[in-house]
């Protein structure tokens, strides 16, 4: 990012810190116990915070974070090294996002970080001047809506299997980026050890789902498994007399047998297995659900690369949810900037269309998400 | 005193010693452990003794005096306490853990429940499925540790916060449990009359021969954790870490794979494993000289890559872990950070 261009970003980041730092306070649990790290402007991270409630608002404004985080447990001493910090219990972290659903399909593109060319399909050097390529990842209606899909699954999930009163102790956030993270704080499950995570973690994703191992013919795999039954057609891995075995098999609860089934079958067992992962499951980033010591984005703090809010979704209204005029920071202020590639765009309720390498006038806002993603530069205020 | 609740009688206290409700009865029936010294009561003291050889030939599950089973327990465990040695606390917590799991399996619904409320887990039960509900964090405390793929969540089913599951399944989850109270009793226990000392210093010479390996795989353990283990990845550690509380059949074809491709002989590997609780040295070195082709159909096994040990939850992964595929990769990964640094 160029030099002038940093400088309006720090400035927008430092009055919405200076407006809101109040909210960022009130939206974290035990501010004590945790470990705060930030980025700052010159790309420098700094780690191993601990800061007192009371000084909290100062100290943000003060340091102004580019990117802003806390750690996902509470220490005795959070700003020790790593060995020593004392785990005491942690939140239990989900991390959404659409780079790891195959569904999502978001719009990729490539630029040319030399002549700002913009290329559509994947290349490895500019077919124009050989400049090195930038592949940027722009979040579309499309994958923001499959994004909710899964965020939706997780929240059923949470809720009516683990049992997580989820309008007590969970809450629910855009990332800020292009995803969605939710944070548990049951106190039961701020317990689990990593083992224990492990296993909430394999549950929520059905990784590694094999109906080979399952027990109980009530599980939910096995109601899902019949209906897949009941739907299918004849084809390469399975005949119409197997597919109504299977049914009769599980109407009469014979787990043994229908194990038996699918032992015997190899293709059978991998594409009934691979649609049940996909149907059950939900694709979370596994690390940051186990990790005990994560550090993710602290709430309703801007991200350093779109400048957009992490902002808290109420639990019936994800559907609602657009993060492009909800998450947004908007200062009212109007901005002059150079696009490489706009992308057609629905920014804080007006429609902007594609536009190749040329001046635009955008929100602020909208100009630091586009400077930030490495589709323009040259802010200027107007 | 607390009230004695009514399904206590000597012969619960007889089947699950370890449930803290027992201790209220025992108070009730037991005498002065010097009385048990006396020609009459002899044979109180050498029958704890037996239940305390236990670990060397097993458990038993039948028995004709209630009384005498239920005191044999608690005289057995000062004999186990005075040998002032922790593995043999765990074989013993292993054998009665193994004791409790087959008594469970002929108990009725209700008194499973019991048991499993007075060891602080409030069962679900569903007489309309005959399953047991456990509520999720305490189902998952205890089956993290069994690590076969059998114990996912996903197998069972899971509802509103509580895992559905079999008889045998609470059986083994109690039972499982019930190690840490046993444990709990041996540890707690501070003052060792000095003729119980003596048949503690009996037992050991009978273990003679089981700890003198312990202590040759203890150098080995040494060795690996200061030589060696800093390359290790969090997998491999976490096996080395817990080989003495017993490790699942996967976990440990795994470390004896990654151990023979380190360059471990055969007799070191073996004499690692004897930390097992339920270690068998004849099986062990079988399966050991199995892995490394020695015997049986010749293969040498491979190291499990990573996609495998992830579906055995035996996965703990760090930040090197994200780019590899093998828990090898992970050595020469982490020593060309190093070099790099």
């Amino acid at each position: 990012m160029k030099e002038p261009d940093k400088l309006i970003f720090r400035e927008f980041f430092k009055t919405y810190y200076f407006l809101n730092s109040k909210i960022i306070r009130r939206e974290i649990r035990e501010i004590a116990l945790r470990e705060f790290a930030y980025m700052d402007f010159n790309d420098v991270m700094h780690r191993h915070i601990a800061i007192k409630e009371e000084d909290f608002e100062n100290w943000v404004v003060e340091k102004i974070p580019r990117d802003f985080y806390h750690s996902s447990g509470y220490y005795l001493f959070p700003d020790k090294p790593m060995d020593n910090k004392m785990w005491i219990k942690g939140e239990v972290i989900f991390d959404i996002d659409i780079d790891h659903i195959t569904a999502c399909n978001p719009t990729k593109i490539w630029i040319c970080t030399n002549c700002d060319e913009v290329y559509f399909n994947s290349t490895k050097e500019c077919e124009i001047c050989h400049g090195s390529i930038n592949e940027v990842l722009i979040l579309n209606e499309y994958s923001c809506i499959k994004a909710k899909d899964e965020l939706k699954k997780l929240v059923n999930l949470l809720n009516s299997d683990l049992g997580i009163d989820m309008s007590k102790f969970a809450r629910i956030y855009f990332s800020g980026s292009r995803g969605f993270h939710v944070h548990v704080f049951d106190p039961s499950f701020m317990e689990l050890g990593q083992r224990e995570r492990v296993e909430i973690k394999d549950y929520i994703t059905y990784e590694m789902f094999d109906i080979t191992y399952i027990r109980s013919i009530t599980a939910k795999a096995i109601v899902e498994l019949k209906k897949i039954m009941e739907k299918m057609t004849e084809s390469e891995v399975i005949d119409d007399k197997i597919r109504s075995k299977i049914i009769d098999l599980i109407n009469k609860g014979k787990v043994s047998e229908l194990k038996g089934i699918f032992r015997r079958r190899k293709r059978l067992r991998e594409y009934v297995n691979i649609l049940l992962r996909q149907k059950l499951g939900v694709c979370v980033d596994s690390i940051v659900t186990v990790d005990l010591s994560r550090l993710i984005r602290v709430p309703y703090s801007l991200h350093g690369k779109t400048g957009l809010i992490k902002k808290r979704i109420e639990i019936d209204k994800i559907d609602e949810f657009y993060p492009f005029s909800d998450a947004v920071y908007n200062t009212g202020e109007k901005a002059k900037v150079f696009v490489k590639y706009l992308p057609n765009i629905l920014w804080l309720d007006r429609e902007y269309e594609e536009t190749f390498k040329s001046y635009v006038e955008v929100p602020m806002s909208l100009a630091i998400y586009l400077v930030g993603r490495g589709l323009a530069y040259g802010i200027k205020r107007i | 005193m607390r009230k004695l609740e009514e399904n206590i009688n000597s012969n619960w206290v007889a089947k699950y010693p370890f449930d803290p409700a027992s201790k209220q009865y025992l108070k009730t029936v037991s005498l002065d452990i010097n009385e048990y010294f006396s020609e009459d009561l002899i044979h109180v003291i050498d029958y704890s003794f037996t239940r305390a050889l236990s670990i060397r030939y097993g458990p038993k599950y039948e028995w004709e005096n209630d009384d005498l089973e239920a005191i044999s327990y608690f005289i057995a465990s000062l004999i186990i306490r005075g040998t002032e040695n922790r593995y043999i606390y765990y074989m013993y917590a292993d054998t009665e853990s193994k004791r409790a799991y087959k008594l469970l399996l002929r108990e009725e619904e209700d008194k499973i429940a019991n048991l499993a409320n007075h060891l602080g887990i409030p069962l679900n039960i569903s007489y309309e499925l005959g399953k047991y509900g456990i509520p999720i964090t305490y189902y998952l405390k205890v089956a993290s540790r069994f690590l076969s793929p059998h114990w996912k969540m996903y197998y069972n089913q899971v509802l509103r916060g509580y895992v559905y599951i079999e008889k045998r399944q609470i059986a083994r989850i109690i039972s499982e449990l019930a190690k840490d109270y046993i444990i709990d009793d041996i540890e707690k226990i501070t003052v060792i009359p000095s003729k119980i000392k003596q048949y503690s210093e009996k037992l050991l010479a009978e273990l003679s021969g089981v700890l003198r390996r312990i202590e040759k795989s203890t150098d080995i353990m040494d060795y690996i954790r200061t030589k060696e283990s800093k390359y290790y990845p969090p997998c491999i550690k976490w096996m080395i870490r817990n080989i003495g509380s017993g490790l699942p059949h996967m976990a440990r074809f795994t470390l004896v794979t990654f151990l023979l491709k380190m360059g471990y002989t055969i007799d070191e590997i073996v004499s690692l494993f004897s930390r097992t609780p339920d270690y068998n040295p004849e099986r062990t070195r079988y399966q050991v000289e199995h892995i490394s082709g020695l015997r049986g159909g010749r293969k040498v096994y491979a190291v499990p890559s990573c996609r495998t040990l992830k579906s055995y939850g035996l996965c703990f992964p760090d930040q090197i872990c994200i780019r590899i595929k093998h828990p090898l990769q992970y050595i020469s990964r982490i020593k060309r950070i190093e070099r790099a640094r």
